[in-house]
């Protein structure tokens, strides 16, 4: 069993300069928590995730590690949420992407992606190197379905 | 190999004079501290073992030359921080002055310069920025004004509250140990400056940016809807660590009459913290909770400071320190008032460039062998105000200046508002220059008229 075995073909793609009221639609309307970005030349550039959407709704200094403990005392109307939200709607994805995401190249051990996927996230970029051409993804389901043998 | 003297000092290092083996090294030390390509807590260690291998001092020389009351301070203040930190009373302190003055924009920014410089006063300058930037980051989005000003004005805050007294800043906690200078005396004799210079600042500030500071009606509504109640995350261990707190303070005020050095009052006070924080949990959680406290103690600065004191009385028992005393007297031709204002000004010049808490430990045995010049320790007494208020304001002149600038610089970046280190020191030098004057018009004035 290798990379081929557990691979799935992205269902979205998303472009760097795509809006991220674009995106963050096109995600929600096939249920995606995650995406990957890639630039013109098909080169992938990181991951666009809905948590981070969930973060730009908050005020930055907010989302920074271990800074702000409690945020309780901001009392935040839903209008305020909707207007930073909307301050974003129309940045491309490029300027909010993950692109410290770890990726699986085609040279991995399965052990080794299982170990990515438990310590990062449930869905990863299969990328190949050097030439950062978006493979592929593997998710955590896929990969279980596939040692269970439901595949 | 060679002999040993009276205090531990060798005649001879590998064919060489102590005192040419003890300033290689401190020079080397600094040059390597200066390059920030080692970590200086292993510089100075690395140092402190140089100086006692090539023989300037023996291990209980080198061990006798390290301050522990310094290092009591240090760390049990960084304790009681790190315990006191978690009850959101900073946050509330910053919320509640915001809205004191209505969310103004530039009243925000002169109140939590003022909370910055009072609670810098108290504690750690880094874990003041560390506790009050980041809720000024939320205040500046809220508000829609731009982060800069406020960031700039609360590291001067922090750099100019943390020399109002003796725990203040660490170039204070050293000369406060080493010289014998209580709590009271730093009080006594530097606060009334620092409140000019503070308030003198918050105006070059204003008049720099406040005024010009705009924001909407309803971005203001939305910063009055801050509750700073909500703020404060554990009643019961703010009533603790407020009571500790106060009571700390209370002793290093009556620290004379207890007869008590600071150290044993820092380290006493951050025990009773940790039983109280402790009391009654089950085993595996205090000690749970005491690793994440300790965790939180900078050691990186309490082992730097280790590897210093060592290096130090290397020089200093080689006999250098002193032969820099005497070419500064002889410079200076032994007048007070040339010395201390060159004191107060080439440490404010050189504190802006390198790392404050090396040049003024190196300048406290300086100064200390000037005694005989200037009539006994009593004659010292304007050159440990001026030294300190040099060191302590210098560190706001460039971005490199203090460890909490570069504090606030690491946050601000982030958050997505780089300080970056000319543009910085473009304002930041001029402001810092403002300080250090009125400080030389106060020594002037107050001890060598």
């Amino acid at each position: 069993m290798n990379y081929l075995d557990v691979m799935s073909e992205p269902p979205l793609v998303l472009q760097r300069d795509d809006s991220v009221a674009d995106a963050l639609k096109r995600m929600l309307d096939q249920r995606l928590t995650s995406a990957p970005v890639v630039d013109g030349k098909d080169r992938f550039v990181g991951m666009f995730r809905v948590r981070r959407v969930v973060g730009l709704a908050l005020p930055k200094a907010a989302t920074l590690d271990k800074l702000v403990d409690d945020i309780s005392f901001l009392n935040e109307s839903l209008d305020d949420l909707k207007r930073r939200l909307g301050a974003v709607a129309k940045d491309a994805v490029g300027r909010h992407l993950d692109d410290t995401v770890p990726v699986v190249t085609p040279k991995m051990a399965l052990a080794e992606i299982l170990l990515l996927l438990y310590r990062s996230s449930n869905t990863l970029p299969v990328v190949e190197q050097p030439s950062r051409k978006l493979l592929g993804i593997v998710t955590s389901q896929r990969i279980l379905n596939s040692l269970l043998g439901n595949a | 190999m060679h002999g040993e003297g009276g205090a531990g000092v060798p005649d001879v290092v590998f064919g060489w004079s102590p005192i040419w083996v003890a300033t290689i090294l401190l020079v080397v030390t600094y040059a390597v501290i200066m390059s920030e390509r080692v970590n200086r807590a292993i510089v100075a260690l690395l140092g402190a073992g140089l100086m006692i291998v090539l023989g300037v001092l023996n291990q209980a020389a080198a061990v006798r030359g390290v301050d522990f009351n310094t290092i009591g301070l240090l760390t049990g203040m960084m304790i009681i921080v790190a315990i006191t930190r978690r009850c959101g009373v900073f946050q509330y302190l910053a919320i509640w002055s915001a809205k004191k003055v209505k969310a103004n924009p530039a009243g925000i920014m002169f109140m939590l310069q003022i909370v910055t410089a009072v609670v810098s006063a108290f504690l750690d300058n880094v874990t003041t920025v560390l506790l009050v930037i980041p809720v000024t980051l939320v205040i500046t989005e809220e508000l829609g004004v731009k982060p800069w000003p406020f960031l700039i004005s609360q590291i001067f805050a922090s750099n100019i509250g943390g020399t109002a007294t003796l725990i203040g800043d660490p170039p204070n906690i050293l000369i406060g140990s080493q010289v014998g200078l209580s709590f009271n005396d730093f009080v006594l004799n530097l606060t009334p400056v620092i409140i000019v210079v503070q308030l003198a600042t918050s105006l070059i500030f204003h008049v720099l940016y406040g005024r010009q500071m705009e924001s909407t009606p309803e971005a203001r509504e939305r910063v009055m809807r801050f509750n700073e109640r909500d703020a404060i995350t554990d009643v019961r261990l703010l009533r603790q660590s407020l009571t500790v707190l106060g009571i700390v303070i209370l002793a290093f005020v009556l620290a004379h009459t207890l007869r008590l050095e600071p150290g044993t009052i820092g380290m006493l006070g951050a025990a009773i913290l940790l039983l109280l924080h402790c009391f009654g949990r089950p085993a595996e959680q205090q000690a749970h909770e005491t690793q994440q406290i300790f965790n939180e103690v900078e050691w990186i600065t309490i082992f730097f400071f280790v590897g210093l004191f060592i290096v130090i009385a290397g020089v200093e028992s080689a006999g250098l320190l002193k032969l820099l005393a005497h070419e500064l007297v002889s410079a200076t031709e032994g007048d007070l008032t040339l010395t201390a204002l060159a004191i107060l000004w080439a440490s404010a010049v050189l504190s802006a460039i390198v790392d404050n808490i090396p040049f003024v430990a190196t300048m406290i045995p300086l100064i200390k062998n000037m005694a005989p010049t200037f009539g006994g320790p009593e004659g010292l007494m304007p050159l440990w105000w001026a030294l300190s208020l040099g060191a302590c304001l210098g560190g706001n002149g460039t971005l490199i200046g203090a460890s909490a600038n570069l504090t606030v610089a690491g946050i601000a970046e982030r958050a997505g508002h780089p300080i970056r280190f000319v543009p910085y020191m473009k304002v930041a030098f001029g402001v810092m220059l403002v300080g250090v004057a009125i400080s030389t018009v106060y020594v002037y004035l107050r001890y060598l008229t």
